[in-house]
């Protein structure tokens, strides 16, 4: 299974960089949130589900250029989808007990 | 691999895996990151020196930030509010603030240099000046950011 998609990164990528911009400016200077409960919930839950997805497949494009046989590459992966399950689900129940979702 | 999209993609952009390279260069031996990049720019280096630094950087930035991500959401799983969790946050690391500082320089420089590849892709700056004006743009933002980041955090 590769997980390395060229598009994914892109519309993650562009996503987060908007999202987290909008994330830090309301943390940092207004301490409360510009967007309606709808929007900042699916904006949160984006969040949580892009920047595990992003960073985890980022991870292994860098192991990826290390020269990792394929078949260690396939358990790499998998053992990535795991951790992605359980980052979502952390920062999902973070997230709620903060209020954010 | 075409000399002009070398021109205007660096190795961040490139979609090509070792194994990739590996049929066009036959003989390549198991290799590091650095020793890649040298092949794919067919060794010239100096001419691509910023786009080098800026690649080395993504690389970083983005290692760095599932390490933050990670320490990050940990800390969330262990407190209830805000003022709790920045109070948890100071009683575990005396650095903090350093911490903050680095995390936001690094979103803002990796988000930029992102932007930048994707535009590349997108043949939206086909030109090798474009690439360098916005790697410095997303440098000299990124160190503002962090800048503007400590003094708030500081001050």
């Amino acid at each position: 299974m590769q997980l390395d998609t060229w598009l994914f990164m892109r519309i993650s990528g562009v996503f987060l960089m908007f999202a987290l911009a909008l994330h830090l400016l309301e943390y940092f200077f207004l301490r409360t949130t510009l967007l309606a409960p709808l929007a900042a919930f699916l904006v949160n839950l984006g969040i949580v589900g892009f920047c595990t997805s992003h960073a985890l497949v980022g991870f292994k494009r860098v192991v990826d250029d290390q020269g990792i046989p394929h078949r260690a590459q396939t358990v790499l992966s998998w053992i990535l989808v795991a951790c992605g399950i359980l980052f979502a689900y952390a920062a999902t129940d973070a997230m709620q007990r903060f209020g954010l979702l | 691999m075409e000399e002009g999209r070398l021109f205007t993609h660096d190795l961040a952009a490139h979609l090509a895996t070792l194994d990739e390279l590996k049929e066009r260069y036959p003989g390549l031996p198991r290799r590091g990151i650095a020793e890649v990049y040298l092949l794919r720019t067919r060794g010239k280096v100096s001419r691509y020196e910023l786009g080098a630094w800026a690649w080395a950087l993504h690389r970083l930035t983005g290692l760095g930030l599932v390490a933050y991500l990670a320490a990050h959401v940990i800390l969330l799983l262990t407190v209830t509010n805000q003022d709790e969790l920045e109070a948890s946050i100071r009683a575990h690391s005396p650095y903090y603030e350093i911490v903050m500082v680095l995390a936001i320089g690094a979103i803002v420089f990796h988000s930029l240099n992102g932007l930048r590849l994707a535009l590349g892709d997108a043949g939206i700056l086909p030109m090798r000046g474009q690439h360098k004006v916005a790697i410095w743009i997303a440098g000299v933002l990124a160190v503002a950011a962090m800048a503007t980041t400590a003094v708030r955090v500081l001050g």
